[in-house]
């Protein structure tokens, strides 16, 4: 069904970012103009979800160009999903940053570039465009270099040229893969390619097709042994920038990585899910021991990042509608509640001014509510009971145990215990032990405050509540596992 | 609303309430005393049938979960317990903590163990049980660490934490494979279902994986490390949840579960030798301890034992033995603890070699000592007698290995209850630190539970044999044949009794008196601390062998795994390229450019310095831009002028910050990228030629080539394709290019606003 509701999660944080383009000088008319552009995009989103659950999947067809010619989006409960997740963390994260980033980054294009971000991941998340997809990711990742290096530190700049070059090489296999397909299929509609691309898997071509991409998206989505390159970058910007990146960018990658296994790389293959499974493990693995091993706040919060990733690979690699669905209800979980550890790292750093574990401390005395709100997205994050990752992981666990595919969920469960461990070993020295003598008070701390207490909340709630969340994963899992029905709607889609 | 449901909630709301008080606020012991006799009174009139025993509460039934509550007389019989013990324990710690002690926190992370406790045994549903299971392990590791600024508080609670959360871990997962096996997470109907899991070939690991979950949250062998290092906590937790409750929940599960799980032959044998162990060795640790808060850790450990082995066969006169014992084991030792607490309070020591003559100076909290020593030591006629005589009657119809076991520990608790009486009564040296009887709020919790104790021992049967049958036939299904009393006959027992009690006499007069035996690290401890030490090692090494932070590795990593992927697909997957994938002949232009292209990258690779690599890197760029013009697609041969354009300063701005230039670090690695840059370029044309080859339907362009004109409205199609057919991409580069300028402008005005700061 055609629905111009879908472009508007891109409209209007364009919109947004170059009207903030124009109010640089006065930080208070930006921050409440980007805030309500947020809250804006949100409801649309919100929108977008119940009507996705209402009438089905969503098309729009952009100039009315007919599907496999014109650029289409289609918004399935998977992207709908994605672009409300997204913009709640934002919102929060904008709400933190208002508060806690001074001048100098506002007054250097903070905002436009927070807005042009936002752009590129809905995007990226609504397109059923291969090259479409493509652009997106060009638009997020052009920003993130932007805010990565806002700030000209010596440290972040090294980082951001890092990190760039590791992503231009991403997207230059992001490229030969869109050119081998097109070439083979002569086609880059997703919608098309579900019907085109079993053709190629006689020729072996759509093996190494799908070998390419999963590399790509496993650059962007940090999965063994693509990953390395995130914990030193994500470590640079300022703890706020590094939350929103570690809950929402790699998050890209592997909503790439669901859209695209599902629909036209794993039907038909014999490698792609035995292959994801075992990327899944070693992610996990890996990523926890690469927490156990820093002794800085901010530092453990981005291995943990590799790590989760694990889980929603391992959930797309199981391939059940349960496992999917839990895949996706951990992607969620996932980026609320990593935000929210960031932003508890960003307010402790403003407080005590490091992240350093050993030169931390008392931070419980010092400010009880945020090791409250630590210790529940801590918890959250190794899937402890009741909160969200809990259900996430029940639905893993128990769909990995009915495939029986016994060997990742037991790495599933020692990653947990090893998470558990490190989450309280940040407790252990930041919020336990004396208090640091250099505990500063700074203005801001309600809002702060507030903005990790609403994901802490909302992460609380998916966990008591994981009813109401449930019914929507599990329709955006059926939608993923029928591709040839989404990919009838989409090719069918015309202006009612 | 339900009494039931109202008990389980009121700890849970009245836990945040509590932090709303001020610091020194002993008004918050007050409520949360008051939270427990509220829950108390409920979970009374529900076991008096005036509210109704069963709450549905839903969580997310297409999953199986249920927060139900199900309040059975096994769950009555605990949750009664609990909040008992809590009441007295919270208005013993409303007077014994300091008054700078942050009170709220105190009693709210108390308050939050009552109501996961409280959970654990009314959950009706085994995911909400573990659900609660696990949060008393939170709990737990919170209040053991509320003096965090101790040291051992902290490794006190981690160790707690480590041992019952790896515990909870594997229990999960065999609550999960059951639950797949049954069909359901319903007690209830996994109760019925037991035939289901014993055909499974499933059942013995989900077996063995919740004995794992019971026996680290009881501290059995060889989990009972973490239970000494747990009385770091305030006296008043280490009374309650490390001796009353939590670490009964084990036992708790093994009594819920048992009908169930002992269809599996693994399940009964094996916990009672664990349990037959753990009484004996903690035992004999107990005895070896000198201070008193160990000695009682000890000693609960080697009690549980004893009640796992009594709970393990899951038949009805033994699992009534084993309540019977649990609650008794749940007054005197609350009792022991509180008292304990009492002494470290007046006295600043709980170092059993240095008090002085307690009989005198606190006569009345030494008698209390004594008796619920006499109580656990199962001396007549005290509690501990009349449920120890039965452990000895179930244990002498067994293995005589087995008999002999459970009397040696019937020996080593005698003993060090008189070492801990008696030693106590004269004190080692009587010129030790002098207290007093406290006050009577300190006093009185722990005198209603040696009262308990005693007249658990006098009147057994009519004070507690109706909850017993009850709870018993509740967990087993079938009804108790005997009846409690502290006069069972003379029977084998008896003498077994007298025997160990008398032999435990002669170990304390004969050897205990006369030395104190040091305790030594535990081996268990040992092995914990070199796991934990050699886990962050190993971990830091491996890490740091890879995480190199080089940019180039980090490329060659990415390279070498998609050359690798690609090559090994390929050869398994059968790719082949077929024939007539050249369609363009290449001139000599092409050529021309071609080599500019190379000999720019080659130049770039040997630039001594960053600014010649970045021209040279431009030069080849603009090669590949002639070679768009070359191609006749001079929109593309415009944008890649552009792009090389922006990149360009973008570089020269990065690279004042970073290292000096060092070509020589490279030069080692330097086959290996000459053979991946090699192999990424040959494998991109080789395989964008073969997609050619192997076109498996008509490329969608010819429609842009029909319709450019007369839908669109424009002769170039190309230009028609970027503004027309896909504007949705050129929207989006329009952005990117945008976006690249913004930042580079606002990197480069903050780095000159340094230097001009500088």
């Amino acid at each position: 069904m055609m629905n111009n509701l879908c472009v508007l999660p891109v409209v209007i944080p364009m919109a947004t970012g170059v009207l903030l383009m124009l109010t640089q000088a006065r930080p208070a008319l930006s921050r409440a103009i980007a805030i309500s552009g947020n809250i804006l995009s949100l409801g649309v989103a919100l929108a977008l979800v119940e009507t996705v659950r209402a009438d089905g999947i969503q098309v729009l067809a952009f100039g009315n160009w007919p599907a496999p010619f014109g650029i289409v989006f289609t918004v399935d409960m998977l992207s709908a999903l994605m672009v409300a997740v997204t913009m709640v963390v934002s919102t929060a994260t904008l709400l933190f940053a208002s508060v806690s980033l001074d001048d100098l980054h506002k007054k250097n294009f903070f905002y436009p570039l927070f807005q042009f971000l936002l752009m590129g991941v809905n995007g990226a998340f609504l397109t059923g465009d291969l090259f479409n997809l493509f652009v997106w990711f060009e638009v997020l990742l052009v920003s993130s270099y932007g805010l990565m290096a806002l700030g000209s530190q010596a440290y972040q700049l090294q980082e951001t040229f890092k990190y760039l070059v590791i992503n231009a090489l991403s997207s230059a296999l992001f490229l030969i893969g869109v050119a081998l397909i097109y070439g083979a299929t002569g086609t880059l509609n997703m919608a098309d390619l579900v019907f085109k691309f079993p053709a190629l898997a006689d020729s072996g071509m759509a093996g190494v097709i799908a070998v390419i991409f999963l590399v790509v998206f496993g650059i962007k989505g940090a999965l063994f042994p693509l990953y390395v390159w995130l914990p030193r970058a994500y470590y640079g910007p300022p703890t706020v920038i590094s939350g929103l990146f570690g809950g929402l960018l790699t998050k890209v990658g592997v909503y790439a990585l669901f859209r695209t296994v599902t629909l036209f790389f794993a039907p038909g293959s014999t490698f792609v899910l035995p292959l994801l499974s075992f990327v899944a493990g070693a992610t996990m693995l890996l990523g926890v021991l690469g927490a156990l091993s820093q002794w800085d706040f901010k530092r453990i919060l981005s291995y943990h990042i590799v790590s989760q990733i694990g889980y929603m690979i391992m959930g797309l690699a199981i391939y059940t509608p349960l496992a999917l669905a839990g895949g996706i209800f951990y992607i969620i979980h996932h980026i609320l509640v990593k935000t929210s550890l960031f932003l508890v790292a960003g307010a402790v750093e403003k407080r005590y001014g490091t992240t350093n574990l050993r030169a931390l401390g008392g931070a419980a005395d010092g400010s009880p509510l945020l090791a409250t709100l630590f210790m529940f997205a801590g918890l959250a994050l190794a899937g402890a009971p009741p909160l969200s990752g809990f259900v996430a992981k029940f639905m893993l666990l128990r769909s990995g145990l009915e495939a029986a595919n016994h060997l990742v969920v037991a790495v599933s469960l020692v990653v947990s215990f090893l998470t558990l461990y490190s989450m309280m070993k940040i407790y252990r020295y930041a919020f336990w032990r004396q208090e640091a003598e250099n505990a500063i008070v700074v203005q801001g701390e309600p809002v702060r405050t507030f903005a990790i207490a609403a994901l802490v909340t909302l992460s609380l709630v998916l966990g008591l509540g994981g009813a109401i969340l449930l019914p929507y994963v599990e329709i955006a899992a059926a939608q993923l596992l029928d591709p040839v029905a989404w990919g009838t709607v989409v090719l069918e889609a015309r202006v009612r | 609303m339900p009494a039931v449901f109202l008990a389980a909630a009121l700890p849970f709301v009245v836990s945040p309430i509590l932090l709303l008080f001020r610091r020194p606020d002993r008004r918050a012991g007050l409520l949360s005393a008051a939270a427990c006799a509220g829950a108390f009174a409920c979970f009374v009139s529900v076991a008096l049938g005036a509210s109704p025993a069963t709450v549905a509460l839903p969580w997310i039934g297409p999953l199986g979960l249920s927060f139900s509550l199900h309040a059975d007389p096994l769950a009555l019989f605990f949750a009664l317990l609990i909040t008992g013990v809590g009441f007295l324990v919270a208005a013993f710690a409303t007077s014994y903590l300091d008054s700078n002690e942050n009170f709220p926190r105190f009693f709210s992370f108390l308050m939050l163990f009552t109501g996961s406790m409280l959970g654990v045994v009314l959950s009706s549903n085994l995911m909400a049980l573990f659900v609660f299971w696990e949060m008393t392990s939170f709990s737990s590791f919170l209040l053991i660490g509320f003096w965090h600024h101790r040291e051992r508080s902290r490794y006190g609670a981690l160790k707690a934490l480590v041992v019952t959360g790896s515990g909870g871990l594997a229990m999960l997962l065999g609550f999960i494979m059951v639950g797949i096996v049954c069909g359901s997470f319903e007690i209830a109907v996994l109760a019925e279902r037991g035939a289901l899991l014993a055909a499974n070939p499933w059942a013995t690991p989900a077996v063995l994986l919740i004995i794992a979950g019971v026996l680290t949250k009881s501290a059995q062998l060889p989990f009972h490390l973490w239970l000494p290092s747990a009385m770091e906590a305030p006296t008043p937790v280490s009374a309650f949840l490390h001796a009353a409750t939590m670490v009964k929940a084990g036992l708790f599960m093994v009594a819920r579960l048992g009908p169930l799980l002992s269809v599996v032959p693994l399940w009964t044998p094996t916990l009672a030798l664990f349990g037959l162990l753990t009484m004996t060795w903690c035992g004999w640790l107990a005895l070896r301890q000198k201070d008193l808060k160990a000695l009682l850790a000890f000693s609960t450990v080697s009690q549980l034992g004893l009640i796992l082995v009594l709970l393990a066969p899951a038949e009805p006169d033994t699992t009534a033995a084993g309540l019977l014992h649990l609650l008794n084991h749940a007054c005197f030792k609350g009792a022991l603890f509180l008292l304990v607490g009492v002494l470290e309070h007046e006295l600043h020591t709980r170092d059993l070699s240095l008090m002085g003559p307690l009989r005198r100076n606190m006569p009345f909290t030494w008698l209390l000592i004594a008796l619920a020593a006499l109580s656990m030591a199962g001396v007549p006629p005290m509690g501990g007698f009349v449920s120890k005589e039965l452990f000895l009657d179930h244990l002498l119809n067994g293995h005589p290995l087995l008999a002999l076991l459970a009397v040696a520990g019937a020996v080593l608790t005698a003993a060090y209850c008189f070492a801990l009486a008696a030693g106590l009564a004269a004190g080692r040296r009587p010129d030790g630190p002098r207290g007093q009887d406290p006050s009577l709020s300190l006093l009185l919790p722990p005198a209603l539970l040696v009262a308990a104790t005693v007249g658990l021992g006098i009147f057994p049967d009519q004070l507690v044999g109706a909850p017993v049958a009850a709870a018993t036939l509740a967990a087993t299904g079938s009804s108790v044949t005997g009846h409690f009393a502290v006069w069972h006959g003379a029977g084998p027992s008896l003498w077994t009794s007298a025997f160990a009690v008398s032999m435990g006499l002669a170990l304390w007069w004969g050897w205990w008196q006369k030395r104190v035996p040091p305790a030594s690290t535990l081996i268990a401890d040992r092995v914990y601390d070199h796991a934990l030490e050699q886990l962050e090692t190993r971990a830091r090494r491996l890490t740091a062998s890879y995480m190199s932070g080089i940019l180039w590795r980090y490329c060659s990593v990415i390279l070498l795994t998609v050359i690798v992927g690609v090559a090994v697909v390929a050869a398994s997957q059968g790719f082949v390229i077929q024939d007539g994938w050249s369609s363009r002949h290449a001139g000599p232009w092409d050529l021309a450019v071609c080599a500019t292209a190379i000999l720019a990258a080659l130049a770039t690779l040997k630039a001594r310095t960053r600014l010649a690599a970045i021209l040279a890197l431009g030069a080849s760029g603009f090669s590949l831009a002639l070679m768009f013009a070359l191609s006749a697609a001079p929109d593309l041969a415009l944008t890649q002028i552009m792009v090389e354009t922006i990149s360009v300063p973008l570089f020269l701005a990065v690279f004042a910050f970073l290292p000096p230039y060092q070509v020589d670090r490279v030069r080692r690695a330097r086959p290996l990228h000459a053979v991946l840059a090699v192999a990424a370029g040959l494998g991109t044309a080789l395989l964008l030629a073969a997609s050619r080859s192997q076109r498996v339907a008509e490329p969608i362009s010819s429609f842009f080539v029909e319709k450019s004109v007369d839908a669109a409205g424009g002769h170039n199609v190309v230009n028609v394709i970027l503004v027309d057919f896909r504007a949705l991409d050129t929207l989006g580069e329009i952005t990117v290019l945008g976006v690249a300028a913004i930042a580079c402008y606002a990197i480069i005005k903050l780095l000159s606003e340094k230097e001009a700061g500088r």
